[in-house]
This record gives structure tokens, sequence and C-alpha cells, in this order.
């Protein structure tokens, strides 16, 4: 969170930069842009995914932890479902660290 | 972020809400939060980092709240002090989903409710809801996940110390008086089920994310159809132009925006009501069979006092209140429960469901205290010295959890 716009923004494009080639992201961002149901997409911003929805937190501000989004997408918080009958295990691990690699500084 | 500094033990809550308001500014959905999205913090000016509140909310007091995210702002503990009832601008915030566009308060008396469940189901505005009657009625207004924090196996969710509480006299009318003009609740009816009118995203089942909540018919006794906030137009942040009133009742029972009251005989299907808000073990998923956050329990804490203090004669302040129930009496320790002393109640006394400010003096030498306190409801239920544990970290009323740790000097 110490971080700020212009060097945030030239580290997130590095940590994309390399993360491209990475199997478990994109495995990951598939979960969040296509298979989780209903879509990350709807209730989430996050730039990489290129979503803007605004029921839930802007990922991009937020830049949880895998471990929050684990937590999150199994048991749900607040209004936002739980997917762990929907999702298995490896998904959510691989959205867990898309979600984070996607954000993090 | 580790977990140990997302979820402090209740050892360290003194610090909690100042690492809470730095790591959680920044949340918040896209529109709402534009404003704090723009902010160009350094590492150096940390320290005095300004708190951007989303323009919903853009009138409240920032030096008396954290902002966890743009629907999550919570009171700051000393904020509160002895106060009788909470100052809008310090009340905190809690939104499911995003606040509806303010477009909704500009015709305020335009704004209607449909009312069914009863003998003759009708439509009404707020302008046919003030000529059936008026009533003021002051309530605690309590997140379920108030003192969420303290729990120490990491529930997910906003984490609330002790500032999502405050206490708010309501303006409106009387449902039993609207029903009454209606025809009367049918019959066979158990639950009263509000919805709340904000908009859904295209492509979702709206049982998915509807803020539609159902309480026992019995609570008919005291819910209020309010239009007014501390004598204001009820503002949208809270759910204006109208929000339905349920004394006693944990916040989320409490709908914003409400479009439609029905008396229904299941409770809602919506999932807020069938696995949200649902007291269970850790590890267990939420279901319709357990106990829904509904009534809530005496309680009480400390509001000043938080961290530091001379030495020689202090005043220890604090609220308590009984939820349900009219709240009795309340004790202080300075010992961490070893010995207590009754404290006295400060200013009028506002109703059954509204808090009491407390008051005891103490002269104390230096040294280091955990003051806590302890309320008892006029039934005789005292407040429990540990919490329930359970997976959403809900319904926190431990007076242990809720002691401050003094250094006197
Ligand atoms: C139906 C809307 C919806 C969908 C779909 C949804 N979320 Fe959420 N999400 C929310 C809301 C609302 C919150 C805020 C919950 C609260 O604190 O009340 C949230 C919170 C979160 C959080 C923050 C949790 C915390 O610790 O504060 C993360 C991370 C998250 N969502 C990730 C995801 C991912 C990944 C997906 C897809 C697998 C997803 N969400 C799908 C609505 C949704």
């Amino acid at each position: 969170m110490t971080l700020r716009a212009p060097l945030a923004l030239a580290a997130c494009l590095l940590t994309i930069g390399s993360a491209l080639a990475d199997e478990q992201f994109d495995a990951g961002k598939k979960v969040f842009l296509e298979q989780a149901q209903p879509s990350c997409t709807i209730c989430h911003t996050l730039n990489d995914a290129g979503s803007a929805g605004a029921i839930g937190p802007n990922l991009d501000e937020l830049k949880p932890s895998a471990d929050q989004v684990v937590n999150a997408v199994s048991g749900g918080v607040g209004i936002m479902p739980a997917f762990d009958g929907s999702l298995s295990e490896e998904q959510i691990k691989a959205v867990a660290y898309y979600v984070e690699k996607a954000t993090s500084k | 972020m580790s977990l140990s500094d997302q979820y402090p033990s209740n050892t360290d809550v003194q610090a909690e809400p100042i690492q809470l308001s730095r790591r959680r500014l920044l949340l918040g959905s896209a529109g709402a939060m534009a404003s704090v999205s723009l902010l160009g913090f350094s590492p150096l000016t940390r320290a005095e980092e300004p708190k951007t509140l989303p323009d919903y909310v853009k009138w409240k007091n920032a030096n008396e709240v954290i902002v966890h995210s743009a629907n999550t702002i919570e009171t700051e503990r000393g904020a509160i002090g002895s106060g009788v009832v909470t100052p809008s601008d310090k009340l905190y915030v809690r939104n499911n989903l995003p606040a509806p566009n303010e477009q909704i308060v500009a015709d305020r008396d335009a704004w209607k409710v449909s009312i069914k469940g009863v003998n003759n189901p009708k439509t009404l505005t707020i302008a046919d809801l003030k000529d059936m009657g008026i009533e003021t009625v002051t309530t605690v207004l309590q997140c379920s996940g108030n003192g969420r924090a303290f729990f120490e196996h990491g529930p997910g969710g906003t984490q609330w110390g002790t500032g999502a509480a405050g206490c708010i006299v309501w303006t409106g009318v009387r449902l039993r008086d609207v029903v009454e003009k209606l025809g009367g609740v049918k019959a066979g009816m158990n639950y009263i089920t509000s919805t709340g009118g904000e908009s859904l995203p295209a492509g979702l089942d709206p049982k998915t994310i509807q803020v539609e909540r159902s309480v026992p018919t019995r609570a008919l006794d005291q819910a209020l159809l309010a239009w007014e906030m501390n004598d204001d137009p009820m503002p949208l942040a809270h759910g204006g132009p109208l929000r339905m009133v349920m004394p006693g009742y944990y916040g989320v029972n409490n709908v914003k925006y409400v479009e439609q009251v029905a008396f229904t005989e299941d409770q809602s299907e919506a999932k807020i009501q069938t696995s949200g808000y649902r007291i269970r073990p850790i590890g267990d998923k939420g279901a319709p069979g357990q106990p829904s956050m509904w009534e809530m329990p005496v309680k009480s804490w400390v509001t000043a006092p938080l961290s530091n203090t001379n030495k020689g004669r202090n005043m220890i302040h604090g609220v308590a209140f009984g939820g349900i129930n009219a709240v009795a009496k309340v004790d202080v320790s300075i010992d961490g429960g070893k010995t207590w002393k009754q404290a006295r109640f400060l200013g009028p006394d506002m109703g059954r469901y509204a808090w009491r400010p407390f008051v005891l003096a103490t002269d104390l030498s230096p040294g280091e205290y955990r003051i806590v306190s302890r309320a008892t409801d006029s039934e005789g239920n005292t407040q429990p010295p540990n919490r329930t544990e359970n997976e959403r970290g809900y319904g926190n009323a431990s007076w242990k959890d809720h002691g401050v740790s003094v250094t006197v000097g």
C-alpha cells in the first residue's frame, strides 16, 4: 500500500509481463472470466481481466493476498456467493494466484 | 499482507483500527471510490494519511471514521464518547450493495413501497404513509459483524472493531398502523420480508445478491417505516428515502431503500437470508437451519480512556444496551474482570432499544490496566465473558474481547 500511482503502474506492468508465460496465471484468468458462475467480472473491477463490475470491491485497489481470495471465493463474503460447490480446489487456487499476481504492485 | 496483520489477536486491538484504516483505505468499487484511487500517498505521508470518503458519504466527518471500503465505514471507538445519540456524520455505513443513485432522494414523498401479505395489499407512497401515522423511536443500529476483528480464526469480511454501531433516532410510521389500514396481516404469515430497492446487474439471478430479509412477525410490535434519521430526511447512505427499522434487531434486517414489505409464510429465498447472516461452527457453510442474525443480545464497551491516561482521577466512559431488551445496569472493572463496580448511566433514557452512555469515576495510580465493562439487561441476561466462535465472526458480545489495555502515567 505504499507504492503509488506511477510506480505502482510500472511495477504492475512488470509483474504482468513476467507472469504471462505462467500457466497458473492463465488458468486462473480463465476461472475469473469464464468458469466461475456467476462470473467474477459481473461484480468486480479488475484491469487485467478487462472487467468493470461495481457490486464488490475494486480488486485493483484491494490488492488481495491469495489467501484472502481463497477465503472469499470458497466461503463467500457478504452477498458474494460461495464457489466451493461449483469450482474445484485447483480452480480456486488458480483464481487466487491470478488475482494476487494481476493486482500486486 | 500476512494473515497475522490482517486479523489482529485481541491483545493488539488498540493498534488495530489504525492499521486497518491504512490497509483498507484503497478498497472499493469503481464509481464510488474514484476519488480514493486518485490519491497519491508517498511513504512519507503515511502517518497523516488523509481519509477520503466516497462521494455518497462525502458529508461524513472524516476524522471520526475508519474507511474500510466504499461500502463499509466504521465509527472510531473514541468518537462515541458519552454520546446519547450518535450524530449522523459519525455513524457507520455498511451497504451490502452499492448505494443507488442520488436521484432516488430527489422527490422523497413519491417513493413507493408495496405492502403485501395483508388483506388489502397496496402500493403506497411516502406521502401516503405520512397520512397514516407518525412515531419516533430510538434504537441501537449494529452490524452483525461488529466485533469481528476480535475473532482469532480470521473470518473474512470487514474487520469491524466496536464502531459498526450507533444509537439513532428514527421517525416514520409504525408498520402496525399501516397494516391495520390495509385490513390486517393475512392468516398464517410467519415473517415480515423487506426488499431493498438497489438496482442489480443484468445476468444475475436476483436472489443471488438482492437484499431481502425476513424477520419473525413478532417484530411487528416495534417495526417502523422510517423517513427521517436524527431529525433529518433519511440520508441516501442510510437507506433514504425510506428504511425499514427493526428495533432490537441486527442492522441487516433494517432494510434500506425499502420498496416492498411482505408478510410471508416462509423466509425469503434470497441468499442473504438462506445462507448469509447465519451462525454456524467454524468451517461450516451457511444454511437455513442455522440461527439467523435477528434479535441482538446485551452488550457494552468502554469508549474512554482507550490507551493512555494521566494518573489520578479519571472518568471511564462507555455505552451499554440490551438489544431486544432494555439495559438494566453496567459494571466496570479496571483489573480485567476480577473486581467490578457499578457505573452510572448518563443522560436521558431514550427507551428500551436505545443505548445508555455510562461513566465511572475512579482514581488510577501509574501502571497497566485492563478496563472492561459488562452490561445486564432487564431480563437479567448478562454480557458473556467469551465470544461464541462462529465461521463468519458474527454477534460478538464478549466483554473480554471488548476491553481495553490502558497505560496510566
Ligand atoms: C454476485 C457478485 C459477486 C461475484 C460473482 C463475485 N464477487 Fe467477490 N465480492 C462481492 C462483494 C459484494 C464483496 C464484498 C463483500 C463484503 O465485504 O460485504 C466481494 C468481495 C471479494 C473479495 C474481498 C474479500 C475480503 O477479504 O474483503 C475478493 C478477493 C473477491 N470478492 C474475489 C472474487 C472472485 C475471485 C470472484 C470470482 C470467483 C468473485 N469475487 C465473484 C461480490 C461478488
